[in-house]
C-alpha cells in the first residue's frame, strides 16, 4: 500500500544519489583513470582498448549518466589528450588533420582538419561509450 | 520476467551496437577504412605526425650494418651517406628510401608485379591482368636468378633489400608505417631483390612499350598503305638536327639476350606458379576466353580480325594507370667542352620529362664509400642513382624512342588448341598461371599463353603475341653501378655496352675537358617485313639481333664542341639502321633544335645560360609557322577581333608566356590548322578514334605536326589540304579558316578582348598524387610552356608531364638541380612539396657530395647540415 505524501522508494534513491557530493568526483576519477587506460593501450595500438575500458566503468559504476559521462570523457580524451600532446611536443598535427580530411574527401583548410580531429574523439568517445552501455547492462542482468 | 526479459534485450541491444562499431573499427566499410586502427592517436594516422616533423641530431641501430654510418641531412632534405663499406652504403641507401618513400615504393612494386588488385579491390584486376600478361615480375625473377653471387649488383640489391627491411620492421613495431598503409588498411610485406628489379621494369615500360604497330594497322586499314606512310612516314619530313651526324657503319647483328620462350618446340603447358582452383573459377587470359571459337576465325584472317584483336588490346591497354606505358617524348640533355664555357670547364644539363607526381619520382641523394662517391637523384626502391655526377664523370639520361615493341600475328588453327605454327611446325604454347589476390573478395585466377615472341595479347579476331624488347632481361643495376664507379669516358663507355632497356641517350662530361653522347641499349634488326606494322609470327620476320653497340648512336668531344638530345631521332637519314618511325615518339625535333641553336651560338656559357634554357619557353615551331600564318592573312577582309589578334601574333616572339595573349591565338590556330587538314579525311576514311583515341588528329599525333610545318613552309599545296570530296584549297586556305575558328573559339571561352586571353587562362600544371588523392596532389595553377617547349608542358592544356629534375654541372664552378616536389612522401612534412616553389621559378639548389656537408666542409662552400644521424650495427 503506497503511503499518500511519500514518495516511491525509488524515488527516495535516485533523490539520494543526486544530492550525494562526491558523485561529479567519481565520475571525473572514474573518466580519468579510463583516459589513462585507453592512452595507454592506444599506444601500443590497442584501439579497442575503449570498448573494454568502457565495459569496466560499466560494470563498476552506478547510474546511467555518471555512466555515460566517464566513458565519454575516457574514450573523447583517451583519443584527444595524446594528440594534444604530440602538437605540444611541436609535431604538426593539425597539418596533418588537414591532409587526413582531404584523403577523406572532406575538403581541405582549417575547419575540415578540425573536423577531423573532432571525429577521432568522437570515435574514441562512442567505442567507450558502446563498452560502458554492455558493461551495464551485463551489470543489470546480475542485478 | 518483463523486467528481466528487458534487461536481456538491453544486453542484446548493447552488444550489437558494440559488435557493429568493433567491427567497423576493426574492418571498415565499403570506402571506409578501419576506422580503429586508422585513427587509434598512438599507431594510427596520426602517428604520422611524428615522421612529419624534420629530424634531429640522433643514434639509430640498424641491424646489417658492418660499421657505423653518418647520414646527414640538409635543410631541403638531401640525405648525404658516409660508409666505410660499400655494403653499408646500399643498406643505409634502402633504409632511408623506406624511412622517407615507402608507400611509394610499394605501390610501385604493386603495379609491376600485378597485385594492386589486393589493396584497392577490383577495380584494379584490368591493370593486374595486363601486368602479369607482359611480365614484369617474370623478367625480373630472371634477372635477379642470373645474378652470380659474387656479383657487385647483387650484393647491393641484397644490401638495400635488408635496409628497406629493417625499416619496416621498425615502423611497424613502433606504429609508424606510413598513413597510407593505415587508411589503406594493410601493412607491406618484406621487400625483396625482385621488387628492386620489378621498379626497374616499371620504368622501361614507361619508357619503352608502345602500341605502335597497332596504331599503324589501324592506320593502314582506314587511310591505305601508301597515305599513311606519307603522313607517318619512317624519317622525318621537317629539318632537325641529329646530335650523331655520321659518317655511319654496319655490320652484321649482334645477339641479344634469349627470350623467356626462346626454345618453344619443348615447352608444354608448364606451370610457373601454383594455382589451386579455389576462388574464382578459372579465367582465361583476358582476350583468351573464346579460345576455341577464335582457333576457328584463325583461318579467316582478314582485315576484321585484325582490328578485333587490335581493338582488344587497345581497349585493355587503357585500363592501365596513366604512364604505365610509353605515350610521348620529352626529355632533354646537353653538354659543352671548355671552349664555350665561362669556367674553361666542360657543363652538362638535364631534364628527363615524366609523369609529375607527388610523391615525385625522384629521392635526391648523396652516398661515399670506398668505391663510391656520387650526388644525385635516384628512384626509391632502386639503390642507384640514376642522374647524377661522381668525382670525375657527370651524367643525365633523355629517352631514345627507337621501337621497342613488336606484335606479331601467330598463326593458329582450331585444329592445333594452345598451339602456334613456327618455322615450319606445331608448337605448344607456354602456359603460366597467377592467381590474384583482390581485395574483398576471392582471388582470380589468371592464364597467361606464351609463344617464342613473348606473352599473347588476345585470340579475339588473330592471335597476337607481343615481342617487347623490356621483357628481357637487362643488367641495369650492374651497369648503373659501373657508371657510378666510372672516371672516364672509355670506363663509361663500357659499363654501357651491357645496358638494354630502356634504350637511353646518356650525355657525358667529365672534369678532363671530355663531353659524349651515347644512346645506349638494344635496337632490334627485323630481316622481313615492315616492324611498324604486326608481322607474321611464322618465324621469317623474328628479330635477329640487334645493332651493334660500335654502330649504335654516340659521339665523344665532336669538332661541334657541343653535344645534345631532347628525343630527336638521334641520326641523319643515310643511317644504315631502321630504328623506328615518326609515330614511335621520336620528338618533332624543335626542342632539339633550339637546345642546338642556342649552344651553337653560345660562348663565355655560364650555370645560369644553362638555367634560361632549361627554363625555355618559346615555341620553335610557332616561330617558324607564324610568318606563313600573317602572310596568309595579309589583305584579307578580317573583323576587329581578328584584327586583334593578327596584331598580337605580329609582334610575339613565339614565347609561350603565362601572361602571353599571342599564346593562345597560336595554339588554339594550330590545333585547329590541324583539325581542318586532316579531320576531313579522318572522317571520311574512318579512322577509328573512339576505339583508338591515340588517332586523334591533334598535337599529340607527331608525324602530323611534322608534315604540317613541312607542307606549310615548302609545300602549300599538298593534296592533302583539299578535304576528299571538297573543292581544292592550299595551306593558305586552310590557315585562313583555322584562324577565324580560332579567335572565334577564343571569343567563345575567353571574352571578347583578344588582350586578355592570356595563355595562363588556357594553360595549366598539374602534379597529381601518386595515390591519386586530389587534395594530396598540386594544382592546376596557370602555367607557360607546351609540348614543343624546352622547358616542356605535355599531356594537353592541363599538362602533368615535364621536367621532373632539372640538373646542371660546370666542372670549373659547381653543381645544382631541382625537383617539383620533396623528399617526404608524408603529406604533412614541410619536405613533402618544398621544391616546387623553387621549380616553378626556374631556381635550383646546390647538389653537394658528400665531403662538402662533412665537418670539415669551409664556410659557403658546403650544405647547411640540419641533421645528423649515427646509424650503429
Amino acid at each position: 500500500m503506497v503511503e499518500l505524501g511519500r514518495s516511491l522508494p525509488v524515488y527516495e534513491i535516485r533523490s539520494g544519489r543526486r544530492l550525494r557530493p562526491s558523485s561529479g568526483w567519481v565520475t571525473v576519477l572514474s573518466g580519468a583513470s579510463g583516459v589513462a587506460a585507453v592512452w595507454l593501450a592506444d599506444h601500443f595500438g590497442l584501439w579497442y582498448a575503449g570498448v573494454v575500458a568502457g565495459a569496466v566503468l560499466g560494470l563498476g559504476l552506478r547510474g546511467a549518466s555518471r555512466v555515460a559521462g566517464a566513458a565519454v570523457l575516457a574514450g573523447f580524451f583517451g583519443w584527444l589528450l595524446p594528440l594534444g600532446l604530440r602538437a605540444v611536443a611541436g609535431q604538426p598535427v593539425g597539418r596533418l588533420a588537414e591532409r587526413v580530411a582531404g584523403i577523406l574527401g572532406m575538403g581541405g583548410g582549417a575547419v575540415s582538419g578540425a573536423a577531423t580531429l573532432f571525429f577521432t574523439g568522437i570515435l574514441g568517445a562512442l567505442l567507450c561509450l558502446c563498452g560502458a552501455w554492455l558493461g551495464a547492462a551485463i551489470r543489470r542482468i546480475w542485478g | 520476467m518483463r523486467r528481466r526479459m528487458g534487461r536481456w534485450a538491453n544486453v542484446v541491444v548493447a552488444a550489437a551496437a558494440t559488435g557493429s562499431l568493433v567491427y567497423l573499427a576493426a574492418f571498415g566499410a565499403g570506402p571506409l577504412p578501419p576506422l580503429g586502427a586508422a585513427f587509434n592517436p598512438g599507431t594510427g594516422v596520426w602517428a604520422s605526425a611524428r615522421d612529419a616533423m624534420l629530424p634531429g641530431d640522433t643514434a639509430l641501430r640498424l641491424p646489417g650494418l658492418v660499421q657505423p654510418v653518418q647520414v646527414r641531412f640538409d635543410e631541403a632534405g638531401t640525405a648525404y651517406i658516409d660508409a666505410r663499406t660499400d655494403h653499408d652504403l646500399f643498406l643505409a641507401m634502402g633504409y632511408l628510401h623506406a624511412k622517407n618513400r615507402l608507400f611509394q615504393m610499394d605501390l610501385m612494386r604493386r603495379q609491376g608485379e600485378g597485385r594492386l588488385s589486393e589493396i584497392v579491390g577490383a577495380k584494379a584486376l584490368p591493370s593486374d591482368e595486363l601486368e602479369l600478361q607482359l611480365g614484369l615480375v617474370r623478367t625480373a625473377e630472371r634477372e635477379w636468378n642470373q645474378m652470380k653471387p659474387d656479383d657487385p649488383a647483387r650484393m647491393a640489391l641484397l644490401a638495400y633489400t635488408d635496409g628497406v627491411n629493417a625499416c619496416i620492421r621498425e615502423e611497424r613495431a613502433r606504429g609508424t608505417l606510413p598513413m597510407m598503409f593505415k587508411l589503406l588498411g594493410y601493412e607491406p610485406a618484406p621487400w625483396t631483390p625482385v621488387d628492386t628489379l620489378v621498379i626497374q621494369g616499371d620504368m622501361t615500360q614507361t619508357l619503352d612499350f608502345t602500341t605502335t604497330p597497332l596504331d599503324y594497322a589501324l592506320l593502314v586499314q582506314s587511310l591505305g598503305y601508301d597515305r599513311t606512310m606519307a603522313w607517318f612516314p619512317v624519317l622525318p619530313p621537317n629539318a632537325q638536327h641529329p646530335y650523331d651526324p655520321g659518317p655511319y657503319r654496319k655490320d652484321p647483328p649482334a645477339p641479344m639476350e634469349p627470350s623467356l620462350t626462346a626454345t618453344p618446340a619443348s615447352l608444354s603447358k608448364e606451370a610457373f606458379a601454383p594455382s589451386p582452383s579455389a576462388g574464382a573459377g578459372p579465367r582465361a587470359t583476358p582476350g583468351m576466353e573464346d579460345s576455341a571459337a577464335a582457333a576457328a576465325d584463325a583461318t579467316s584472317r582478314g582485315a576484321a580480325a585484325m582490328t578485333t584483336a587490335i581493338l582488344d588490346v587497345l581497349g585493355r591497354l587503357k585500363d592501365l594507370p596513366a604512364g604505365a606505358i610509353h605515350h610521348g617524348s620529352n626529355s632533354n640533355n646537353w653538354a659543352v667542352d671548355g671552349t664555350r664555357t665561362a669556367s674553361g670547364k666542360p657543363m652538362l644539363a638535364g631534364d628527363p620529362h615524366l609523369n609529375q607526381t607527388l610523391p615525385a619520382i625522384w629521392y635526391q641523394v648523396a652516398a661515399r664509400s670506398p668505391s663510391y662517391d656520387f650526388s644525385g637523384v635516384s628512384i626509391p626502391g632502386t639503390p642507384v642513382v640514376l642522374i647524377g655526377k661522381n668525382q670525375h664523370i657527370a651524367w643525365s639520361l633523355t629517352n631514345v624512342q627507337n621501337q621497342a615493341t613488336f606484335f606479331y600475328e601467330e598463326k593458329t588453327d582450331s585444329a592445333h588448341p594452345h598451339q602456334y605454327y613456327w618455322k615450319g611446325a606445331w608448337r605448344d604454347m607456354q602456359k603460366i598461371e597467377y592467381d590474384i589476390p583482390v581485395k574483398g573478395r576471392a582471388p582470380e585466377h589468371l592464364t597467361v599463353w606464351m609463344t617464342v615472341h613473348g606473352p599473347v595479347m588476345t585470340t579475339k579476331g588473330q592471335t597476337l603475341s607481343v615481342d617487347w624488347i623490356g621483357a628481357l632481361p637487362s643488367p641495369d643495376m650492374q651497369v648503373l653501378l659501373g657508371v657510378l664507379r666510372a672516371q672516364n669516358w672509355t670506363q663509361f663507355r663500357d659499363a654501357l655496352q651491357n645496358w638494354h632497356a630502356p634504350s637511353q641517350n646518356f650525355v657525358y662530361a667529365d672534369d678532363a675537358g671530355n663531353i659524349g653522347l651515347i644512346s645506349a641499349g638494344y635496337y632490334p634488326i627485323i630481316p622481313n617485313g615492315d616492324p611498324w606494322l604486326p608481322l607474321p609470327g611464322t618465324g621469317e620476320s623474328d628479330i635477329v639481333g640487334t645493332i651493334p653497340f660500335d654502330d649504335i648512336p654516340q659521339v665523344f668531344n665532336p669538332p661541334t664542341h657541343i653535344v645534345f638530345s631532347a628525343n630527336q631521332r638521334e641520326v641523319g637519314p643515310d643511317y644504315p639502321y631502321y630504328i623506328g618511325t615518326t609515330l614511335d615518339f621520336f620528338d618533332a625535333g624543335y626542342r632539339a633544335s633550339q637546345i642546338h641553336d642556342a649552344l651553337e651560338k653560345g660562348r663565355m656559357l655560364t650555370m645560369r645560360d644553362f638555367e634560361a634554357l632549361q627554363n625555355d619557353t618559346h615555341d620553335l615551331l610557332a616561330q617558324r609557322v607564324v610568318p606563313k600564318l600573317l602572310q596568309a592573312l595579309d589583305g584579307q577582309a578580317l573583323s576587329a577581333q581578328e584584327r586583334a589578334a593578327r596584331n598580337l601574333l605580329s609582334t610575339w616572339d613565339g614565347d609561350m608566356a603565362v601572361n602571353s595573349a599571342a599564346a593562345s591565338v597560336w595554339w588554339t590556330f594550330w590545333n585547329r590548322y590541324l583539325t581542318d587538314t586532316f579531320q576531313p579525311w579522318w572522317d571520311a576514311l574512318h579512322v577509328p578514334v573512339e576505339q583508338d583515341p591515340d588517332l586523334r588528329v591533334g598535337p599529340g599525333l607527331t608525324s602530323l605536326n611534322q608534315d604540317l610545318e613541312a607542307w606549310t613552309l615548302f609545300d602549300p599545296n599538298n593534296p592533302a589540304f583539299t578535304a576528299p570530296g571538297r573543292a581544292p584549297r592550299t595551306a593558305k586556305d586552310v590557315m585562313r579558316q583555322a584562324f577565324s575558328e580560332a579567335v572565334a573559339d577564343l571569343s567563345k571561352q575567353l571574352g571578347g578582348q583578344p588582350a586578355d586571353w592570356t595563355w595562363g587562362r588556357l594553360h595549366a600544371r598539374q602534379f597529381p598524387s601518386l595515390a591519386q588523392i586530389p587534395a594530396l596532389g598540386y594544382g592546376p595553377r596557370p602555367s607557360g610552356g607546351d609540348r614543343w617547349t624546352v622547358d616542356a608542358a605535355s599531356g594537353g592544356l592541363v599538362s602533368k608531364a615535364g621536367p621532373s629534375w632539372r640538373f646542371i654541372v660546370d666542372w670549373g664552378a659547381g653543381a645544382e638541380g631541382v625537383y617539383p616536389g620533396g623528399q617526404s612522401e608524408n603529406p604533412a612534412s614541410p619536405w613533402y612539396d618544398d621544391g616546387i616553389p623553387l621549380w616553378w621559378d626556374g631556381r635550383y639548389r646546390p647538389v653537394w657530395r658528400v665531403e662538402d656537408a662533412a665537418p670539415s666542409g669551409q664556410a659557403g662552400s658546403h650544405p647547411v647540415v640540419r641533421a645528423t644521424w649515427t646509424l650503429t650495427p
